[in-house]
């Protein structure tokens, strides 16, 4: 039917056709979206029909703001239904453009969590759906959609995992969520985050695995909510923990109570996770179960093996290397062993290429069971110690344990103290020239790593591996400061210093650090314990470091930090090779620090944006009602013959009121304008020879209605005059602000204006009696969008003490207050009388 | 919430932060021939919703409102056998305001920037007599 209406037209060329104008046309098109999710929850066989309706009504009569909702559903259907994945990710976009075209912010979330949530990730790496998640969850706060906000809030973290990402990570994420879920009161959404939460805290040891009492609670308010997704979640999370943890009896009965749940989470990624885990689950029991079962079993993990491998068509890297494992699992119970390591190896090789560090452990692990059944115990032990490596990377340390315990010669195998192995291995063997490809992957996935945190980790690990160190830190320079950054011990275990802490003289070579800081030249010690320029080196003169290194981190001559690098085993463990390979990664290093700053930098710069967009729409829509009253009234009055009722007193006062309003809000839109021009950096002075006091005086005189209804009674006291080069205009503007906002403040309270001169200085105060101010809050109140007093209760964009910092210091001067709570604030201005060029002065 | 006897027409509690639109809103009913009052919080409307003598026909209720919003005033109105019955109907700019009005369990709800006869319309429908 689709295809018939295109038309021949391009999917992504819909955006561009008409508008829907039958009247007819659009009350069909909105009764349609509005029964859409009611029809969900009643008759969900009817979804699917109501969807079509409405994208087959906007490609017959064009777009309005529900198509994007059909088109935006449709696609999902599109992909996951009929498997036409990069059709239904066309339709995704042309849902998320129609919307951006028509402006239309109440379901732009949800478009956003349509594509991110459920389509992204059939075509592209699931990393890629947090980006759009992150933004989709913005859109949903701006349009005050409370509950797409929460569909993003318990998939995101699942997306987060499902991507490799440490565990850690995805714990931290999920918080966020399920603290905003609470917030916004969505029980149901609460408590199934805290299962995702649960899960990996199984994983990670801080919570005992397969404990069903302590999620009997949560559960049952997610199934009495009716909460389907939640119901199917908590499901796979213990299909999923239970046979990670060796209990497949218990993993089979998760997957069965999972089944009829499915339906719930179609077109999820934790779809096919069920799909893997219930496979993996079969395999396990198949060798114990009988003939009947497993002729059941064989053909359940062949249709899972099946439209994995369709899945995978589509989007090799997240689903090729799950199709090889079940690949893996159905030819090694069907005997077929060459066959079975085949696919364990492709899968390995499939997860480690996208980054799947949990997909990665649980191919080796798997191979290497099968290798140490087939006796071929060293290849066995190396895997199996490879998988508990990788598990312990991405955080999984209690299953790290548990395998510890299932194979106990594991801790014995040499490839445990590998670096020790890897770097005689090196100085002993021809492995002279290095390979250099896994170097530059390194250096790509480094780039590729754009949150701080999360690249120090990737460096830090990467460094480790192939510097054929020990122990590593990675100090950063903060001024004439040093900082550890992060540190890495022998079992790779990476610690992140929060902040950065100084280097300490005990764990850390002081003089060879000043030394490559100072002078941006790498230091390397063969052997740290025989006479050298730093030999007297209160640590190293302990004599614990052998081989040390330390190279410097540095972009166009600007040293960013240094790797600090240690062997204690061997001595000349840094070769030349090495040295070679940790240039490398040390260039790359420098400049991606440096991205990862400039993008933290934009987060923050973000994030103050959308905090502004909120209150700005609250903000400029408060003055709107009054107004509209009034003006609607003088119509109706117009309109009814009756004007000359009101009288012209009345009259006259409806038309100062809407003066007030529309002045008020020029005040607003001023104060945006302003604070952009700060930013754009075109604020500039123009200089006048004035009185401060005279200019005080009269801006009290014209704030004295304001003053007046707030029942303030302002005084000027300016005994001398005291003349000085400012800018008229913006020094008005400044002590306007300041009477406003003891206006707000500081109602009923007097206020006392006073001007004097100290030495070159020029002060004004401005002092209330009012509520006065904390402590704490001294100290931001002149950031910006800040309001006192619990938030956004008193009007105004929180911009005026902003606004008048930014004048007091492009005058060179400054502003401060001085208070005692409950004791009134003041305000003081200090202002040079000569002109001197001020930090934030530009022509 | 005054104690003289009404015209033909009901009476109208109006709970508003904003002095403007507390104020304007307060004189368009007036004119209406309404009796009208205005609070400026939550916690100064059941000072005098308790203190009168006869309750309103009608509270008009913003939410952001400061010492005590719309919601916890709808809580503590609710609580009190002789004002959970006033009928309530809920005004605000916020997106969301039909569900949250669904959520307090009150009357009705008018969106910001309010219209005149949207006003009127309502306050006729709960308060005339």
């Amino acid at each position: 039917v689709v295809e018939g209406l295109l038309d021949g037209r391009a999917i992504p060329d819909l955006v561009d056709a008409p508008r829907m104008t039958d009247p007819r046309a659009r009350m069909v098109t909105a009764l349609l979206e509005a029964s859409g999710p009611p029809i969900y929850m009643v008759r969900p066989a009817l979804f699917p029909w109501i969807t079509l309706q409405l994208v087959s009504h906007s490609l017959r009569h064009g777009n309005a703001e529900a198509s994007c909702y059909g088109y935006g559903i449709y696609a999902l259907l599109r992909a996951a239904v009929a498997g036409d994945v990069d059709g239904g990710y066309a339709f995704s976009q042309l849902a998320i453009a129609l919307n951006e075209r028509l402006g239309d912010l109440a379901l732009k979330g949800c478009m956003l969590h349509l594509l991110g949530d459920h389509v992204n990730f059939w075509k592209n790496h699931v990393a890629g759906d947090l980006p759009i998640l992150e933004r989709g969850f913005r859109a949903c706060l701006e349009g005050g959609d409370l509950i797409y906000s929460n569909y993003i809030g318990f998939q995101a973290p699942w997306h987060l995992y499902e991507s490799g990402a440490p565990l850690d990570d995805v714990h931290a994420l999920a918080e966020k969520y399920a603290v905003f879920a609470l917030q916004s009161r969505y029980l149901a959404v609460h408590q199934t985050i805290r299962l995702e939460q649960r899960f990996v805290d199984e994983l990670t040891g801080r919570a005992a695995p397969g404990d069903a009492a302590a999620t009997a609670a949560a559960f049952a308010e997610i199934a009495a909510a009716g909460f389907g997704c939640g119901v199917a979640y908590h499901h796979i999370l213990r299909l999923i923990s239970r046979y990670t943890f060796g209990d497949h009896a218990g993993a089979l009965a998760a997957a069965r109570l999972a089944e009829p749940a499915l339906g719930a989470v179609f077109s999820m990624p934790i779809q096919v996770s069920f799909g893997l885990y219930h496979a993996l689950t079969l395999a396990a029991l198949y060798p114990a179960a009988s003939a009947d079962e497993r002729a059941a079993a064989l053909a359940a993990m062949e249709g899972h093996r099946d439209r994995m491998r369709g899945w995978a068509r589509a989007c090799p890297a997240n689903f090729a290397h799950k199709a090889a494992l079940i690949g893996a699992e159905v030819a090694r119970a069907a005997g077929r062993t060459a066959e079975a390591m085949g696919l364990y190896d492709e899968a390995v090789a499939g997860a480690r290429a996208g980054g799947f560090v949990q997909y990665q452990a649980l191919a080796c692990e798997r191979a290497a069971e099968l290798y140490l059944a087939a006796g071929a115990a060293s290849v066995g032990a190396l895997l199996m110690a490879e998988a508990r490596a990788l598990y312990r990377r991405w955080g999984a340390l209690a299953k790290a344990t548990h395998l510890e315990a299932a194979h106990p010669a594991l801790g014995d195998h040499p490839w445990e103290r590998g670096t020790l192995t890897r770097a005689t291995e090196s100085s002993n063997t021809a492995r002279k020239a290095l390979d250099l490809l896994p170097v530059l992957k390194a250096s790509q996935s480094i780039s590729a790593e754009m949150v701080l945190p999360r690249l120090l980790e990737r460096l830090m690990e990467i460094v480790i591996e192939y510097a054929g160190a020990e122990r590593g830190c990675l100090i950063l320079a903060d001024g004439d400061a040093l900082r550890v950054a992060a540190e890495a011990d022998a079992n790779r275990a990476v610690t992140l210093a929060q902040g950065g802490a100084e280097p300490s003289a005990a764990a850390l070579p002081m003089s060879v650090l000043q030394y490559v800081r100072r002078t941006g030249e790498r230091v390397i010690l063969d052997d740290a314990t025989r006479p050298n320029t730093f030999s007297s080196d209160a640590y190293l003169a302990r004599g614990q470091a052998r081989s040390v290194l330390c190279i410097p981190v540095a972009r166009r001559q600007t040293l960013t930090g240094m790797f600090y690098l240690e062997n204690n085993l061997v001595t000349g463990a840094f070769s030349p090779e090495r040295l070679e390979v940790l240039a490398v990664l040390a260039a790359q290093t420098a400049i991606s620090i440096d991205n990862s700053r400039l993008y933290e930098a934009s987060q923050d710069a973000i994030r103050v944006r959308d905090d502004f967009l909120s209150i700005a729409s609250h903000e400029l829509k408060t003055p709107l009602t009054p107004l509209r009253l009034r003006l609607q009234l003088l119509s109706r009055h117009i309109r009814g013959g009756t004007l000359a009722d009101l009288g012209p007193e009345r009259l006259a006062r409806l038309a100062d009121t809407i003066d007030v309003q529309v002045a008020r809000l020029v005040r607003l839109v001023d104060g945006l304008l302003d604070v952009s021009r700060i930013h754009a950096g075109k604020f500039t002075l123009h200089r006048e020879a004035i009185d401060l006091g005279a200019l005080a005086a009269s801006v009290v005189e014209r704030h004295a209605a304001e003053l007046a209804a707030a029942r303030c009674v302002a005084t000027v006291s300016a005994p001398e005059p005291v003349a000085g080069e400012w800018d008229p205009m913006r020094l008005e503007q400044l002590v306007a602000n300041l009477l406003t906002n003891a206006a707000k403040y500081a109602p009923g309270s007097p206020v006392a204006v006073t001007v004097s001169r100290a030495g070159d200085l020029a002060r004004l105060v401005v002092h209330d009696r009012g509520i006065g101010i904390s402590v704490e809050d001294a100290g931001h109140i002149f950031d910006r969008f800040v309001r006192v007093a619990s938030t956004e209760h008193v009007g105004g964009l929180g911009l005026g003490l902003f606004i008048s910092r930014q004048i007091a210091e492009a005058h060179g001067g400054s502003i401060r207050v001085e208070s005692t709570p409950g004791a009134g604030a003041a305000f003081v201005v200090e202002l040079p009388v000569a002109p001197t060029a001020g930090p934030r002065v530009r022509a | 919430v005054t104690d003289a006897a009404g015209g033909g027409r009901g009476s109208v509690l109006v709970v508003d932060d904003d002095d403007d639109i507390r104020e304007t809103v307060v004189e368009l009913l007036r004119d209406e021939g309404y009796e009208a009052e205005g609070a400026a919080n939550g916690r100064e409307a059941l000072d005098r919703l308790r203190a009168a003598t006869r309750e309103p026909d009608l509270i008009l209720l913003d939410l952001l409102m400061p010492v005590m919003d719309g919601e916890q005033f709808r809580e503590e109105q609710v609580k009190d056998p002789r004002l959970a019955a006033i009928r309530t109907v809920v005004i605000s700019a916020n997106f969301q305001v039909r569900e949250t009005a669904a959520r307090m369990g009150v009357t009705g709800y008018i969106r910001k920037p309010v219209d005149l006869d949207v006003l009127l319309d309502t306050v006729a429908a709960h308060a005339a007599h």
